[in-house]
């Protein structure tokens, strides 16, 4: 223990005790039965939180685990918000919404617990990606365990991080088992840390039940990140003293071996060789005052059952819903450029990364940037906005967009292309768990300003695995607002709405119309998100679509007028979820009928939640169910005649249309 | 003094069966070492002590009752151990 002042090894051991305390505290009084769910502690750990955050300052950022009690204390949390967090309460750290597994206090820079295991490690990557960019010399840490280090996005995030070399500490806390799994049999190598010689990054192995050891390891690695040396992987192996989680009856392990576990004491070193008086008694006393307030403390009220589960609207009146006059045309491929460029002059925090949008990364012009995305959408803004701003990524979907979703969490707005939504379920962890949750599990103590761009749709013979819309797959996620415009001049005011909005926004472009042209205004403006739009107005039936099928209804309604002399009035939903009620519940409510245009499989889909709001809204009114027009029961064919088949068409939109109109009158409003 | 409960343990919150006590009436038992066996969710488990002392017990293995059931103490002297066993 040479060399390490003693005041650094006082203050470590007050950490740890702190930690030890309350996690012997939490054993306790979860026995009882009045704390919520379960919970995970920290035992046996206490050393690797304490060295390695005594390294870090508020604005330093970390990410944390199911396990997370530990990081808390080391970064500094009261116990009193945390206790109320674990009881579920108001006066919790995140308002009772997150609980022991996803506790985050951002005001200490911590960016949550995360109960998916390697959920936080892209997270990070992204948090020190912003620290950056932004150039505010902060460093990231991400906290995780060895199970983590057999997922996917442990080696995305730490491939992202050594390319970038940014200023992040991945911490691998190797307590020997997965759950019930053991290392041994899990992990290919007998050092987790030997993984970074694979991401040509400085890694080592520390004796995590020393704390010195653990404080030396950390500092070098944090001052490493700090001054632009780049990333660094720790593995601190720990005993796993305890279950799994509390109550845990292990049975992987024998009665002997469960105690021989429990007799690993790390902190049992530092207290021989240091005095601390009484500040176990203190923290005990501590300890005291936060249960007896987090008992005492008011539940949440259940009418908020759904406060900030999604952003509020950006600050100032709603934009007008319709688009600016235009004088010129342009195509919708145009419009999502100018609405990403005006975006980037208006605010240095919005960044874009995705694979290919500059295109030849890291070449230099001519050959970087010629590219300019695999639609062409994003030419010409590398050379405007450098690499900084404009950043190709790796095929590493769940990666870079945890890394977007990290970055919008420490200060950045990045707009994020997917590229094909068929490629999201690569990502849907960083997506649904992360992005669309981290507002409300938190209480509301953060904001994710981030787009996630995708191409959506069928019709160009790609097949299976570049033609899913998924939308009803985002627009059933609470957390996020989805648009899917029709025209140019929508594609350019939703998608520059998505970047000031402060909440995660996804962004559905549909392939078919890249190259449409349509008038469209000049300069930035912004349409309103949950603003559906008449563009046909009728009488006799509602058809409603977005994206390509506008145009299918369009066609339809036509039809209907010049063939069959029925009147249809054709509504735009632009934006999936959430869903313009009124305007839809206005259309039928008058026309007494409605075909939906949805160009996704039928079951749970958009046209489905339309067809119920509706029948909610206007059951009275309507002279018939509902009706769906939507692709087939089964992936997008590849084979023309068979994906010509599987779509959705005006054709069949027209016949739905006229099998209503044959119902027969609307019931009058009294009844018979 | 400190109470012996049976205890939740993960998620489960019915109740909680004493399937047999690890130590006789009376025993000195140490912090953390198992005392007894719970059956929560058809699984066996044991559960320490919380502290160490001189173990009394008030309840008999086959007991069905819910979480936070009283069924013994510990005390941390042999004195107020044999008080509390004479029922006073």
């Amino acid at each position: 223990m040479s060399g390490i002042d003693r005041e650094v090894l006082e203050r470590g051991l007050r950490v740890m005790t702190r930690i030890r305390a309350f996690e012997d505290r939490v054993m306790r009084e979860f026995a009882k039965g009045d704390m919520p769910g379960f919970v995970h502690t920290y035992h046996g750990t206490e050393p690797v939180a304490a060295g390695v955050c005594a390294h870090l300052t508020d604005a330093d950022m970390i990410t944390s685990t199911h396990r997370g009690h530990g990081h808390c204390i080391a970064k500094g949390c009261d116990f009193g918000p945390m206790v109320a967090e674990l009881y579920g309460r108001e006066a919790g750290l995140c308002r009772g919404r997150g609980g022991s597994m996803h506790i985050a206090d951002f005001a200490r820079g911590i960016l949550g617990a995360n109960a998916i295991v390697g959920g936080g490690i892209s997270l990070a990557v992204g948090a020190a990606l912003a620290a950056r960019i932004l150039g505010d010399g902060r460093v990231a840490v991400s906290f995780f365990g060895d199970g983590a280090a057999n997922q996917g996005i442990f080696h995305e995030s730490l491939n992202l991080a050594a390319i970038w070399r940014l200023p992040v500490v991945f911490v691998c806390e190797n307590n020997g088992w997965a759950e019930s799994t053991p290392v041994s049999y899990s992990t290919s190598v007998a050092d987790i840390a030997e993984r970074a010689a694979a991401y040509d990054m400085a890694g080592m192995a520390v004796d995590g039940s020393d704390y010195a050891a653990v404080h030396e390891a950390a500092g070098r690695a944090v001052g490493r990140a700090r001054s632009g040396g780049g990333p660094t992987l720790i593995e601190a192996k720990v005993t796993r003293v305890r279950g799994h989680y509390v109550g845990d009856p292990e049975q992987y392990r024998s009665r002997e071996q469960r105690r021989a576990a429990r007799t690993a004491d790390p902190l049992a070193r530092l207290r021989d060789e240091i005095d601390i008086g009484d500040y176990e008694q203190q923290v005990a006393a501590e300890l005291d005052r936060a249960y007896e307030s987090a008992r005492a403390a008011p539940w949440p009220d259940p009418a908020q059952v759904e406060r900030f589960a999604r952003s509020d609207p950006p600050p100032g009146p709603e934009p007008a819903p319709d688009p600016p006059a235009a004088d010129r045309q342009g195509s919708y491929l145009l419009a999502v450029h100018e609405a990403i460029a005006e975006s980037m002059r208006r605010d240095p925090a919005v960044v874009i990364l995705g694979e290919d949008i500059a295109g030849g990364a890291g070449l230099g012009p001519p050959l970087e940037g010629a590219m300019g995305g695999t639609f062409g959408a994003t030419k010409g803004l590398i050379e405007e906005f450098g690499p900084d701003r404009v950043r190709d990524t790796p095929i590493s979907e769940a990666g870079f967009v945890g890394a977007g979703v990290g970055a919008a969490l420490a200060g950045l707005r990045p707009i994020i292309d997917v590229m094909w939504a068929s490629f999201a379920p690569y990502c849907f962890d960083q997506i649904f768990n992360q992005a669309a949750k981290m507002r409300y599990m938190f209480g509301g103590q953060t904001d994710v300003p981030v787009v996630l761009r995708m191409a959506v749709g069928a019709g160009l013979r790609a097949g299976g695995h570049h033609s899913d819309t998924l939308y009803s797959i985002f627009a059933g996620i609470p957390g996020l607002k989805v648009v899917a415009p029709a025209t140019p001049a929508d594609a350019k005011g939703l998608l520059a709405r998505a970047v000031a909005e402060d909440g995660p926004v996804v962004v559905l472009e549909h392939m078919s119309l890249y190259r449409a042209e349509g008038p469209l205004p000049e300069g930035h403006y912004e349409l309103p998100i949950g603003r559906a739009r008449v563009v046909e107005p009728g009488d006799d039936v509602t058809l409603i679509a977005a994206a390509a099928g506008v145009a299918m209804a369009l066609e339809a309604a036509e039809t209907l007028r010049s063939e069959h002399g029925v009147s249809a009035e054709v509504v735009d939903l632009r934006t999936l979820s959430p869903l313009d009620v009124d305007t839809l519940a206005d259309s039928v409510g008058r026309t007494g009928a409605a075909v939906v245009i949805d160009e996704s499989p039928p079951a749970c889909s958009v046209a489905s939640e339309v067809a119920a709001v509706v029948t909610e809204a206007v059951f009275d009114r309507l002279r018939a169910p509902v009706a769906r027009v939507t692709s087939a029961r089964s992936p997008v064919p590849f084979s023309p005649p068979l994906e010509d088949a599987h779509l959705p068409s005006a054709e069949r939109a027209v016949a739905a249309a006229l099998a209503l109109a044959a119902a027969g009158p609307a019931p009058s409003p009294g009844g018979a | 003094m400190i109470e012996v409960i049976l205890p939740k343990t993960g998620i489960y919150e019915g109740d909680v069966v004493l399937v047999e006590w690890l130590v006789e009436e009376g025993a000195r038992v140490s912090a953390g070492e198992p005392i007894f066996v719970i059956e929560s969710e058809k699984v066996e488990m044991d559960i320490e002590a919380e502290a160490g002392g001189w173990l009394h017990q008030e309840a008999e293995p086959g007991l069905e009752a819910p979480i936070g059931t009283r069924i013994g103490v510990i005390s941390p002297t042999e004195a107020e151990h044999r008080q509390i066993a004479a029922g006073r």
